[in-house]
């Protein structure tokens, strides 16, 4: 029944990669070669999911070739500005149609109703390409990178193996052309260092995605999201923190997954989280969770907003919001979305607000273990219950849920197990930062029979531990 | 020219390639060596995947490439690792009890008598209080019916949904169990007859809500061979296997909602549908406690066509079903359970709590 996506997670997928990183390794003394095979396997990739989207990809590829080259013939002056407005309002207008036409649409309708406007208005279903998204916002990126003078135009093979580039397609990391293009002249080979961090990054993506997040879901999650009238406020606020848990656990799975994919290729992506669940406040969230996200928004949304206006504090809180109401609804057409990125906004405006009010009173109270710890659970329990919008069909569902928490009863649903599981991962947001090293070191003084026999443990116990089928990421329908 | 561009292109001016491919290999080798590993630890797993493919080249495939492996990893002993761990997380895949045989010298029976007393002055059963003549199919707060929702990933936005109105009415008691991609074609990947009885005897329902079909339109293997969709003999053997399972919800359940197949997009699909749809309503007609309930209007435009969206009741236009033109989207899934507890409340008497 279903025309999926391929998953990192799948035996169909292991067998890919390890044709794709043969015949890598086999190319490797000509890059040229090299980039054109990694270009057809980011396109079988695509394919297998759906054929007639390999021309959506061409197009974001076409227009990113023929706008960044008309870009960088102009130079700073106004015609070159033209051309990336249009380039950029190009590449909107097709997210635009795929992602948010239904939703335009309906809101239109219930607009006018109370007016008595009824206009017949073409209502279609439009399916939404995978990883659209996110390799939009690439190829913005891009053309902004090279309006600025940051990057050169490639040569079309070039620009093609960065946009399409298959650990990357789905979900990100958001990568930029001044970070990937490099790296692929010249072209440079894991060494033992970096690719004993490929497989400790898939090793744990896999343990994530697969036993992690599916034994949350299963646990107690989709349950308490879709029946929540059946559970107590215990088992309601438990399946709120399990829903933290497993986000984190999904994303940030796929993440290193495909960052370590990406490695072995010889390709460094960027990070995209750091142990977000100890942040301090909003502010410090975002600069943990999605990282590649947020710095986008920042410098290609943020900053030009700040430019175009005032910096006072109103336009400065204005322009959060608009940022933080797009990011939401970046994520999804729908209005739970935009009312968590509502939310984090209100978070930012209130974080910045302060920051300016201690800068201008010069009055910052002192730090101690207690405050730090308050800090920490209050933005823990803003981010968690946030996390209820984004989890929700519709807002009377989020309501529904959040109202739960005000039933109490007995919670037999929350067991020692789930309970520790939730322990365990909020724990490793507190572990130190160079632990990751620390394990690379370790695993790389294995020799190659103690590391084959350590990875082929991890399959096993992955699979013994998972459930039978992979749900998909759950940043696949973004 | 400012320093930030002069600085990006020298970092993107191309460098002649240096190579070691020796030491290039070794992740290479790793990689490979550890995916074969893991492929001889797992190979009852992925042999047991393999033959769950549907029918043709994926499962001719499939099969052709785990079978060799599955014979290495067992002459050298390499399956032991894995049954150990399965033992000791109990995780073998337990045979699920059988499910009574169905006598076929007994006709079917009326629907069984209800296993709680009936209450003697029922608040609305009876307008006469002098002939008590209680509805056997009652459900109060303080006797709540059983309610399973189960089937395939069609049930996926019907069993929340209902299972939400079934909350509310203060007296139905709802679990729902979805089996993503199974159907009565394939027992070897999901065997519904064992597991509804198996579900049956270990938790008492009174209402059964199933819905299978969106993934039967395939091959089905007949005494050891494929007979493929439409082939002689598919039909048959098809609406044997639904005859068997309606016997186990007949026998297990009060009440049993089987539920048709909503229209789907696709005009090839719908003819499909529409084949096992006439099944399902002739076998649940000589089951006088199965009720077939047909979704394909539900899911029609008022000229009885496809289409994603829907007017409501106060005429807005919903999105009812997913992209790929078979699925309910979460409204969808809101308004079948809807329809589906007006089927229920025909039969049932909810004496729903003030």
């Amino acid at each position: 029944l279903q025309g999926l996506a391929v998953l990192f997670p799948t035996v169909t997928f292991a067998v890919f990669f390890a044709v794709v990183l043969v015949v890598a390794w086999g190319l490797a003394s000509r890059p040229r070669a090299w980039r054109a095979w990694l270009l057809v396997a980011s396109t079988v990739f695509y394919a297998w999911w759906d054929l007639r989207f390999v021309a959506l990809l061409a197009l974001t590829v076409a227009v990113c070739h023929v706008v960044g080259r008309r870009i960088a013939h102009h130079g700073d002056g106004a015609q070159g500005r033209r051309w990336l407005i249009g380039g950029i309002g190009l590449l909107l207008a097709v997210l635009g149609w795929f992602k948010y036409y239904g939703f335009f649409v309906t809101a239109l309708l219930d607009a006018l109703r109370p007016l008595g406007l009824e206009p017949q208005l073409p209502l279609v279903q439009v399916l939404l390409p995978v990883g659209i998204s996110f390799f939009t916002f690439e190829a913005i990126s891009y053309l902004v990178e090279v309006r600025r003078g940051v990057t050169r135009p490639p040569p079309l093979l070039d620009l093609a193996t960065y946009l399409t580039f298959f650990p990357k397609l789905q979900s990100g990391p958001i990568t930029r052309a001044s970070e990937f293009l490099p790296q692929l002249a010249p072209l440079r080979p894991p060494t033992e260092l970096v690719s004993s961090q490929a497989f400790l990054l898939i090793g744990r993506g896999l343990f994530k995605k697969v036993v992690l997040a599916s034994f949350l879901a299963e646990a107690i999650v989709d349950d308490v999201f879709a029946t929540p009238m059946a559970y107590s406020a215990a088992e309601v606020l438990v399946g709120i923190y399990a829903y933290t848990m497993l986000i984190y656990v999904d994303f940030s799975g796929y993440t290193d997954l495909a960052r370590g994919l990406a490695r072995l290729l010889g390709i460094d992506l960027p990070i995209n989280f750091d142990r977000p669940y100890a942040a301090r406040s909003i502010q410090d969230f975002w600069t943990r969770w999605h990282v590649s996200l947020s710095r986008w928004l920042r410098d290609f949304l943020f900053y030009p907003l700040a430019r175009a206006g005032n910096r006072g504090r109103i336009a400065t809180a204005r322009n959060i919001l608009i940022v933080m109401l797009l990011a939401g609804l970046w994520h999804g057409a729908a209005w739970t979305f935009v009312l968590w990125g509502g939310v984090h906004g209100l978070g930012l405006v209130r974080d910045r607000w302060l920051r300016d009010h201690r800068r201008r009173t010069g009055v910052r109270p002192a730090d101690s273990p207690w405050r730090l710890a308050r800090q920490r659970l209050v933005t823990f329990h803003i981010v968690a219950f946030a996390w209820v919008l984004f989890r929700a069909d519709s807002v009377p569902h989020a309501i529904e849920v959040l109202s739960r928490l005000g039933a109490w009863g007995p919670f037999p649903a929350v067991t020692p197990l789930l309970l520790l599981v939730l322990v365990a991962i909020i724990g490793a947001q507190y572990l130190p930062r160079d632990l990751g090293a620390r394990l690379d070191g370790a695993f790389v003084r294995l020799r190659p029979v103690g590391q084959v026999a350590a990875l082929g443990a991890l399959l096993l116990a992955t699979d013994v531990l998972g459930p039978e089928g992979i749900a998909p990421f759950i940043y696949f329908r973004f | 020219m400012t320093e930030r561009r002069t600085a990006a292109l020298m970092v993107a001016r191309p460098v002649p390639p240096v190579v070691d491919r020796r030491a290039a290999l070794r992740p290479v080798a790793i990689t490979l060596a550890a995916l074969l590993l893991g492929g001889l630890l797992n190979a009852e797993s992925l042999a047991r995947t393999a033959e769950s493919q549907p029918a043709g080249w994926r499962h001719s495939l499939a099969v052709g490439a785990t079978d060799p492996l599955l014979a290495l990893s067992s002459a050298l002993h390499m399956t032991t690792p894995r049954a150990v761990l399965d033992g000791l997380l109990d995780r073998t895949s337990a045979e699920p009890v059988p499910p009574p045989a169905p006598d076929p010298t007994v006709e079917p029976s009326a629907p069984p008598a209800p296993t709680t007393p009936a209450p003697t002055t029922p608040p609305t059963a009876s307008p006469t209080p002098d002939t008590p003549t209680p509805d056997p199919l009652l459900a109060t707060p303080q006797d709540p019916a059983t309610l399973f929702v189960t089937g395939d990933s069609l049930t996926e936005a019907l069993g929340p949904a209902l299972a939400n109105a079934a909350l509310r009415t203060g007296v139905l008691q709802p679990a729902h169990q979805v089996k993503y991609s199974a159907g009565l074609t394939r027992p070897d990947f999901y065997d519904w007859p064992a597991a509804l009885g198996h579900h049956l005897q270990a938790s008492p329902t009174d209402i059964v809500v199933f819905m299978i079909g969106a993934n039967d339109a395939q091959a089905i293997r007949i005494d050891g061979q494929w007979v493929a969709y439409g082939e002689d003999g598919w039909a048959d053997e098809y609406r044997r296997r639904v005859e068997q399972t309606a016997e186990i919800l007949a026998d297990g359940a009060r009440t049993v909602y089987w539920l048709g197949q909503p229209i789907p997009r696709s005009a090839s699909f719908r003819a499909k549908m529409a084949l096992l749809n006439g099944i399902y309503e002739q076998v649940a007609a000589v089951h006088p406690n199965v009720t077939y309930v047909s979704t394909w209007e539900l899911f029609s435009t008022p000229e009885g066509d496809y289409s994603d969206y829907l007017l409501d009741d106060q005429g807005r236009p919903q999105l009812v079903r997913r992209t790929d033109g078979i699925h309910l989207t979460p409204t969808g899934g809101t308004w079948l359970a809807a329809h589906v507890l007006d089927m229920i409340q025909q039969d049932w008497t909810l004496v729903t709590p003030p």
